[in-house]
This record gives structure tokens, C-alpha cells and sequence, in this order.
């Protein structure tokens, strides 16, 4: 068995607007193992790429990660850190260390893919330059030795004003850019060196895509998040990009955290997944364990709703309503697929405990490599006569 | 004129205009030709450096107050608004009486490369404290416009795959923000150095250049005449309403040039 390499505890984040407090990611837990992918699926708003950018430290205000703790496995960085609460074993808890610490762990740590990488270039800097960019920051903060505390000092107001008064300086040395020309060149951009010298306006989504990946590699990450990378791409281009990243997943030895609402990347590409909705982790397990035997309503309501290649025939089987809203005020404390779910129950009133989907017993300490879900049915088998009415279901949300 | 070069001060008060004085002296018996000619250097320099001052103070105050946001937002831009409810005019006079007297030297370059002529001045005074002050009372509008766009594109997704690849802020403004940013405050900049040489003008017109070399100063002397010599006042004052209405157009100019979105719409 693998080693762990994430294990993330009862994380949530809120988002504190106007209208109330949003709890965007309300408690989950789960663990990504060293070289593996780990899908997380559900539909928009569910919470995924919160979830995601919780784990780089890029959730922006109005929004904080209120509650939970992310492990994440490095003796190496466990050894420097001296407050013993944000240790535990090799792993350490990247919540409870310090803000230029955790930064530092952007690029050789955790390094994220996004969504639409038309917009994730700046369009007055170069791709080449980018990417050496991103070689540059590593390389010097490497340089320095204590790489964790060094990043800081890498680039401040000094730099900036010497950079104001000599707009000639450059910050990405000819190594770095060498190294960035390489980096195209392994995500397969054809003529690498001139390539490297144009605009983002000058390629194509799923060249950007491609040189997003190289921007990604080059700290060499131990994880790598990818935001809904092909949700951008057409199909084609999309079967070309997830091809690259389950051939660079094996040469760079990374673990993936793929995040998608598409259940067919997650077929081809997952070990594991987690299906996601409101917020919540519903159900996870490994491949199989979700496709063929799920537990949870939505999971397979989720499946229901793709279209069969062998029969196209067949009608669709779309999950009736929507998501509830994730205002703190109207969620109150129940399964909130409740009102969707064709199994609710009267126990679903209550907030469903995450239990081992097979033995169904309760998950105390969430050992979350096992196949769990946070739903009633492994202990309380469906019951048509305890079937929760619809308007015992409105009652309950008009009084909330 | 006299030898290609213009003779600067007459023997005697000419108030009309002669072939020698073709606008005559002023009551001290300076050439107002000449005095014109001059002038623009002072009110320029005062505009262009003025406006330099705006934005280095203005820029990177407005850029950090967008992109950090939350308190350093509050706190910048609250300043600021303070700063804006003041008449700059106002303001102006009383930074003026706060910072004193500076003067600054500047030689002028026909003098430091020898092409010098006997009659041309070596070197000329610079307002340095209406420069500083025209700058300090006009970082506000580079600021607010700084902010704007640091909002915008701090909002982007390329700031935040800076981040995750390691950059630190000062980076991120730097190399990130500012060259994206860049367009509307160059833009801005030409139109304020047109209300820097007005701010300059209107400090001298009322006594407060720091040097007599200057437009506003002329039509402040040329306003005891106008019943009888209506062009002391009037020609400095045309002088000003062409530089300004030159320099705006300029702006007008770069604002389309640089914006493809303007050309677009009216186009489409």
C-alpha cells in the first residue's frame, strides 16, 4: 500500500457575505495517496473548486477556511517547523504553520491547473517568460537553502524599485528560461523555443492548457491540482490534455487532485473519487466502489444522468430539483439532498452520519481510504412506508 | 530680435509693440516675447515633473490598496478621500506655506553643451516647491484610477496562477499588475499634466510660483492694465489655453490609441 500523502479533516470553508455566512465546504475529510488521482465530482457549486483552492490558499475574501486541518506529508518541513500542535508524525498541518511557510509550498508542493487557461495568462508577459517565472521563483528560493523561509525575501520592495527605475532588469535568468523552453517541450508544444517567445493571444486553448501544465511542473509538485482542466477544450483536445496528465502523473511520480463535474474524465483517469454535493462529501471510495457499488442516492442519480453509448435510445434520468442554498440560515441541520433524494426518509430530517458504505458502521476517527458515506441507507435499508412526504419535507424547510 | 537671438530686457518701458519688442515690455521693461517663450519652459517642466511626483506617490498607493484590499484598501483610500475633499487650490496654498521655499537649479542644455550664445541664461530656477506641491495634491486621482484597475485585475485568473506557482505580492504587483494596469494611468497622466500647468498658473497668478518666469505671473501683472493694454494680460492667458487644450488633445489622442475597445464599439 501506498503512502499517504494529504489527509484533509473536517475542513470548511465559509464565504461571510451580506446576506449571511455560505458555508461553501461544510466538513469534509479525505485522503489522496502518494501517486494517485483522486476525482471529486458533483454538479456546479457544489464545492469543489473551494475546496481546491482551500488547499493552495487562495480562498479570498469574503470567504475563510473557518474549522479542520489539512496533513499533508513532509518530514522534511516537519523537521523545521517547531510548533509541535502543526506536527503529527511526518505529516504537517499546512492550516496552523506560518503564512510565508505555507506560501512556500506553492510550486514544489502543491501546484494547481485552472479552469480556463485563456485567462490565466497574464497577456502582456510572455508564455515563455511565465513559465520562467515559476522555474525562477523555485530555483531561487532553493538556492537560499532554507527554501521555506527564504521566499519571502525573494522579491520585495527593494527589487520592485530597482525593477521601476532599470525597466531593463530581468527577473527570469537564461537558465530558467532554458528550463521553461524544456518544460514546453515535455507537454508537448511543437517548436518549444519560438513558442516560448510569443503571447498568450498567439495560442490556442489547448496549447495555453498544455503550457498551464508545464507552469504547473515546474516546481515539480508532490500534488497537483487540476481545476476542471478540459472544461474549456473541446472533446478532442480535452482526450489530448488528460492523456498528457496520466503520462506526466507517472514520469513525475505526482499525485492529482482532478477536479471535474464530468463522470467519464473521472472514469478514465480516477483511483479514487469523491462525489461532492453542497458541500459536503457524500460518498468516496475507489473507482469501483462508486460506479458499481454506491450507496448514496445522488451518486447514483449522477450516473443516471449520463448518456448511454450502447443505448442511445434511452432516455436521460436527470436528478429532479436543485441544490439548496448553501446560506448558513436555510440549510439547517439535515441530509440536505433530502428534498431530491427518491429514498428520503423520515431519519433524513437529521443529519445523516458518515458510516462505512458496506458494514455501515460509524466513521469516529474518518479513516477515509474505505469506501463511507454520510447517508442512512447502509444502516436503515429503504423503507417505503417510513418514505418522507413531500409536505412534511416543505414544512420542515418553512420553518427553518 | 536681435542677431537670431531674443533681446530679453529693453532700456526703456516700451508697453506696445515695436520691431525690436513685437509685444512689447513689460512695466519693468521685459521683452513679453521672450517672457512667453520662457514661460512654457517653467509651466511644462512644473507640469510634466508635477505629474511625475502624482504618480509615483499615486500609483503604487492605488495599486496596493486594489490588490490587497480589505483594511489596506480601507485605510489608503479613506486618506485619499480626505485628501479629495479639500479644494486642490486650497490645499495647494496651504502646502505651499507648509513646505517653503525650494528652489531647484536646472542648467539649461544649451549652456551645459557650450552652444552658448552671450545673452541666453545659463541656467534657470525651478519652482521646486510648486513642482512638490502640484504632485501632492494631485496623487489622488492616479490612486483612485490605480485602484480601479488593481480591483479588476486582481480579480483575474492569471494573478491567482501567479500565486500558485510561488510569486510573492511584491512580484505579482510589480511584473503582473502594473503592466496591466499601465494604459489608463498613462492616459490619465497626460490629462493631468494639462490641470498641473493650470494649478501651477493659478498658484503664480496669485503670488505663489516661486518664480516670476512664469504665465500665470504675467497675467497677474497684466490685470492692472487691461483697460490699457489689454494683450499683457491676454496673450500669457492664450498661451496657457493653447498648451492645455494641446495636451489634452494628446491625451484624447493616446486614450484611442491605446484602447482597442473605443475603436471597436464605435466601429461595430
Amino acid at each position: 500500500m501506498t503512502r499517504e500523502l494529504l489527509r484533509v479533516r473536517d475542513l470548511a470553508v465559509r464565504f461571510f457575505t451580506e446576506d449571511g455566512q455560505v458555508n461553501a465546504v461544510d466538513g469534509i475529510s479525505f485522503t489522496i495517496k502518494a501517486g494517485e488521482v483522486f476525482g471529486l465530482v458533483g454538479e456546479s457549486g457544489a464545492g469543489k473548486s473551494v475546496t481546491a483552492r482551500a488547499l493552495m490558499d487562495l480562498i479570498e475574501t469574503p470567504g475563510r477556511i473557518t474549522d479542520g486541518a489539512i496533513w499533508y506529508r513532509n518530514p522534511e518541513l516537519a523537521d523545521q517547523i517547531d510548533t509541535s500542535r502543526a506536527i503529527n508524525g511526518d505529516f504537517v498541518d499546512i492550516r496552523q504553520i506560518a503564512d510565508p511557510i505555507r506560501r512556500s509550498l506553492r510550486g514544489p508542493s502543491f501546484a494547481m491547473i485552472f479552469q480556463d487557461p485563456m485567462s490565466s495568462f497574464d497577456p502582456t508577459v510572455t508564455v515563455g517568460k511565465q513559465i520562467g517565472e515559476a522555474v525562477e521563483v523555485q530555483r531561487r528560493a532553493s538556492a537560499d537553502g532554507h527554501r521555506a523561509f527564504a521566499h519571502s525575501r525573494e522579491y520585495g520592495l527593494g527589487s520592485m524599485l530597482l525593477d521601476t527605475i532599470v525597466p531593463t532588469r530581468e527577473f527570469v535568468s537564461p537558465a530558467s528560461m532554458d528550463r521553461a523552453v524544456d518544460l514546453l517541450e515535455q507537454v508537448g508544444i511543437p517548436d518549444p523555443g519560438d513558442r516560448a517567445e510569443q503571447y498568450p493571444h498567439e495560442f490556442s486553448g489547448g496549447m495555453l492548457q498544455r503550457a498551464m501544465i508545464a507552469q504547473a511542473l515546474a516546481g515539480e509538485p508532490d500534488l497537483l491540482i487540476a481545476d476542471e482542466p478540459t472544461t474549456a477544450l473541446d472533446v478532442t483536445i480535452q482526450a489530448q490534455i488528460l492523456e498528457l496528465l496520466a503520462e506526466l502523473q507517472t514520469t513525475e511520480e505526482m499525485s492529482i487532485l482532478l477536479i471535474t463535474h464530468n463522470l467519464g474524465v473521472i472514469s478514465q483517469m480516477s483511483d479514487r473519487v469523491g462525489v461532492m454535493y453542497a458541500g459536503e462529501l457524500v460518498e468516496q471510495g475507489t473507482l469501483t466502489d462508486l460506479f458499481e457499488h454506491h450507496v448514496h442516492p445522488y451518486t447514483a442519480g449522477l450516473l443516471q444522468s449520463v448518456p448511454d453509448v450502447e443505448d442511445p435510445s434511452a432516455e436521460l434520468n436527470p436528478i429532479d430539483g436543485t441544490m439548496p442554498s448553501l446560506l448558513d440560515t436555510e440549510m439547517g441541520d439535515r441530509c440536505y439532498f433530502a428534498d431530491r433524494c427518491p429514498k428520503a426518509m423520515e431519519t433524513c430530517l437529521e443529519d445523516p452520519p458518515v458510516v462505512d458504505a458496506t458494514s455501515g458502521e460509524p466513521m469516529t476517527e474518518p479513516n477515509t481510504t474505505r469506501h463511507v458515506t454520510k447517508c442512512v441507507l447502509p444502516n436503515q435499508p429503504y423503507d417505503p412506508t417510513a418514505a418522507l412526504s413531500a409536505d412534511k419535507s416543505n414544512n420542515t424547510e418553512g420553518s427553518e | 530680435m536681435e542677431n537670431g537671438t531674443l533681446q530679453a530686457i529693453s532700456e526703456s518701458v516700451e508697453v506696445s509693440g515695436t520691431w525690436k519688442y513685437p509685444l512689447g515690455t513689460d512695466p519693468l521693461g521685459r521683452d513679453m516675447l521672450s517672457r512667453l517663450v520662457y514661460g512654457a519652459r517653467t509651466s511644462l517642466l512644473v507640469g510634466i515633473l508635477g505629474t511625475l511626483i502624482a504618480m509615483s506617490v499615486g500609483v503604487p498607493v492605488g495599486l496596493s490598496a486594489g490588490y490587497f484590499g480589505k483594511r489596506v484598501d480601507d485605510t489608503l483610500m479613506r486618506i485619499a478621500d480626505i485628501m479629495l475633499a479639500f479644494p486642490s487650490l486650497v490645499l495647494a496654498i496651504a502646502l505651499v506655506g507648509l513646505i517653503g521655499r525650494v528652489a531647484i537649479p536646472v542648467p539649461a542644455p544649451w549652456a551645459t553643451l557650450g552652444l552658448v550664445s552671450e545673452s541666453m541664461p545659463k541656467s534657470f530656477i525651478l519652482p521646486g516647491t510648486v513642482v512638490l506641491v502640484v504632485g501632492l495634491v494631485r496623487w489622488v486621482w492616479f490612486a483612485r484610477v490605480a485602484r480601479g484597475e488593481a480591483l479588476s485585475i486582481a480579480n483575474e485568473e492569471y494573478i491567482k496562477a501567479a500565486k500558485s506557482v510561488g510569486a510573492s505580492n511584491m512580484y505579482i504587483l510589480r511584473k503582473h499588475v502594473f503592466p496591466n494596469a499601465i494604459t489608463p494611468i498613462l492616459v490619465l497622466g497626460t490629462i493631468q499634466v494639462a490641470a498641473m500647468i493650470i494649478l501651477s498658473t493659478s498658484l503664480a497668478f496669485l503670488g505663489f510660483s516661486g518664480t516670476t518666469l512664469s504665465w500665470g505671473f504675467d497675467v497677474a501683472q497684466g490685470r492692472d492694465y487691461l483697460a490699457s493694454a489689454w494683450w499683457v494680460a491676454t496673450l500669457p492667458g492664450l498661451a496657457i489655453l493653447l498648451t492645455v487644450v494641446a495636451i489634452n488633445l494628446i491625451g484624447d489622442w493616446l486614450r484611442d490609441a491605446l484602447d482597442p475597445g473605443i475603436e471597436g464599439e464605435t466601429g461595430g
